[in-house]
């Protein structure tokens, strides 16, 4: 008989199929077992990651990966693009011009009341929404990006934006990349010259002046460059985010956030975006609920100086708590959409225009 | 037949990787410079139209200042490395103790191992305000803020990768050379300088030649010393790439960037080696 099945063949077979099914099942399990207990998240450096490791060990249910924003916030961005659909990161912290671009991207998941119980906390009109007015983000947050200074190694003291020209300044500036802050700081120059997102001329021909003038000692990159060139006394002056002076211990600063009306506040929001890529949303979704609770949220102001957007929480923040006056003098809500739109040909003006002159 | 069959054999594989990890990323590097870029969006989209205008743009003299910057700081900075690595890659060739050029060639080897971030931030804690920024700064009577004291600051960068490279290459070269034939221009009356100079030094040329254009290239695609040690204020070319491709997401202008970039090196390159070639080959 042909194909006649005998014990050795039999044997060869089931043996491989055993082996097959002996290591495919516990890999299989493995994985899945690994995929449901293991988050991955996107986290800026000190204080945020400090502050989210913290949060994550009290959460407990996942083992988590992190991953730091190397540069700006925007930085992520190719990354997630390169991978996806299968970006490596479940959840990302970021901040308001960036979730712009998230949510145009469809990397964004939606998210509701039910996954995320605790956003019934949060005021509705500060989430992000999509076009169809979708929630697609988890801002814990809200923050100033404003002009701060240390007094005791500052030469003179900054009552009024134009004080940034005085001689006596030299190298003393720390200025911002245009990649940092969505070149917030060049649109404070332009609304203290009368323009603003929109009309940036003014902003540039003020840093022109500046760089001109030899004030600037050095253009930040990122977080690091702000806390160690603050910290060693390179230089005094900047223009930065109130989470990143979060990390500056060794110098006292003073913040410029209602000194004179040239000196303007940008507000924003920070906060949590699930992927749609994620194979663990409903672990990520309840990570993002677990930092939005009132103890949590007070433990991220207490780190990071962002003023919790959660109800519950508390905070003394009284250098970015604005009265309807202050407000209107002080504080700035920019187009976000705008200034993602115009990053690029801003960061080319930078490259063209400024850093030669420096 | 056979013998072609066997170098085709063994050629393969590398042809394969070279094209898998070389020409295919370049090619791609090459179609997405000439795509139209959408501000606000990450990199070009599939379908994007084809346009010379990331190419267009780069024609203003503030480009041309960067791609001055890069190559002066190369040259330099490799031109220094030959003129301090040559008298130690010597020494060390002409060491008769075979422990000691051991223990150098070990040392310098050693060298490069270390990790490049903490090597450069190193220098930064070194040379930064609370280093020796001020006293350094203070002999030139420069700034320690001033771009004076950063460009300085990233030379020394620079030459703390090139040098123990320079002299690596230079020592294998060096220790060809048959020492007799300096000795012998000293016996017939020529001083040691004068030895060196017309003896070993053109000797050595194609040694020195690859060893500049190594340290120059390695200069050239330098991107964590400048952008550390340079403060925003000295800018390489590959920092514009970095900036294009990480931070702004605008793949177009970064790629076009690399591409113009890898050009003009690889132009430098051959116009230096066929220049030095065409005047000191040996015959």
């Amino acid at each position: 008989m042909k194909n006649k099945l005998s014990r050795r063949k039999f044997g060869k077979v089931a043996g491989g199929i055993t082996a097959a099914a002996a290591i495919t099942s516990p890999m299989t399990l493995m994985k899945n077992a690994f995929a449901a207990e293991n988050l991955s998240v996107v986290d800026w450096g000190p204080p945020w990651i400090d502050n989210t490791k913290e949060l994550a060990a009290a959460w407990g249910k996942a083992d988590i990966t992190w991953t730091l924003h190397s540069g700006g916030a925007a930085s992520i961005l190719p990354k997630i693009k390169a991978a996806w659909p299968n970006p490596p990161y479940d959840v990302v912290d970021n901040w308001s011009p960036v979730f712009e671009s998230m949510i145009k991207e469809g990397w964004a998941e939606t998210v509701t009341l039910d996954d995320c119980p605790n956003m019934k906390y949060l005021p509705e009109g500060l989430i992000p929404k999509d076009s169809d007015g979708n929630w697609k983000a988890i801002p814990r947050g809200s923050s100033g990006v404003f002009f701060t200074y240390v007094p005791a190694n500052c030469p003179i003291e900054i009552k009024h934006i134009d004080d940034l020209l005085s001689p006596k300044l030299k190298g003393q500036i720390l200025w911002p990349n245009p990649t940092l802050n969505t070149n917030l700081q060049v649109v404070a120059l332009a609304k203290a010259r009368g323009g603003d997102e929109f009309n940036m001329q003014p902003g540039w021909d003020f840093l022109k002046e500046l760089a001109a003038s030899g004030n600037i000692g050095r253009i930040s990159a990122n977080t690091s460059d702000v806390i160690t060139s603050l910290e060693t006394g390179e230089t005094s002056i900047t223009f930065v985010d109130e989470g990143t002076l979060g990390g500056v211990k060794g110098a006292k600063l003073s913040h410029l956030t209602k000194t004179h009306e040239s000196l303007k506040t940008f507000m924003f929001t920070s906060g949590w975006c699930v992927l749609s890529s994620s194979n663990n949303k409903k672990l990520a979704f309840d990570f993002a609920n677990h930092t939005l609770t009132k103890e949590s949220m007070e433990s991220y102001y207490s780190a990071t100086g962002e003023i919790p957007l959660s109800s519950q929480a508390e905070h003394s923040s009284n250098h970015l708590r604005f009265s309807s006056e202050e407000s209107n003098k002080y504080a700035v809500v920019p187009d976000w959409d705008h200034l993602g739109a115009e990053l690029d040909n801003w960061n080319k003006i930078f490259e063209k225009e400024i850093v030669t002159l420096l | 037949m056979t013998k072609n069959r066997s170098t085709w054999l063994l050629l393969t594989p590398g042809i394969i990787l070279f094209l898998i990890l070389l020409v295919a990323p370049i090619t791609n590097i090459l179609d997405e410079s000439l795509r139209l870029f959408v501000p606000g969006r990450i990199g070009a989209a599939k379908d994007a139209p084809y346009t010379l205008f990331n190419y267009t743009e780069l024609i203003d003299k503030a480009y041309f200042f960067y791609l001055y910057e890069t190559f002066r700081f190369g040259i330099t900075v490799s031109l220094i490395s030959l003129v301090i690595g040559f008298p130690i890659a010597y020494s060390i060739a002409r060491q008769k103790s075979t422990l000691f050029r051991k223990l150098a060639i070990g040392f310098l080897i050693g060298m490069m191992f270390l990790n490049t971030l903490v090597r450069v931030y190193a220098m930064q804690l070194t040379f930064g305000p609370t280093g020796y920024a001020k006293f350094i700064s203070g002999i030139f009577d420069i700034s320690p803020n001033g771009r004076g004291y950063t460009e300085l600051i990233v030379m020394l960068g620079l030459l703390h990768y090139t040098i123990p490279i320079s002299v690596l290459t230079l020592i294998g070269t060096i220790q060809n050379i048959n020492p007799r034939l300096t000795e012998a221009a000293q016996i017939l009356g020529s001083s040691r300088l004068k030895s060196h100079l017309n003896i070993t030094v053109p000797l050595c040329v194609p040694g020195i030649l690859s060893a500049f254009l190594i340290c120059l290239t390695l200069c050239l695609s330098a991107f964590v010393v400048p952008m550390v040690l340079g403060k925003g204020k000295v800018l390489f070319i590959s920092n514009l790439i970095y900036a294009r491709f990480s931070e702004i997401a605008n793949y177009p202008s970064g790629s076009a960037v690399a591409i113009i970039m890898l050009v003009v090196s690889l132009s430098v390159i051959f116009i230096i080696s066929s220049f030095v070639s065409s005047r000191w080959s040996t015959k």
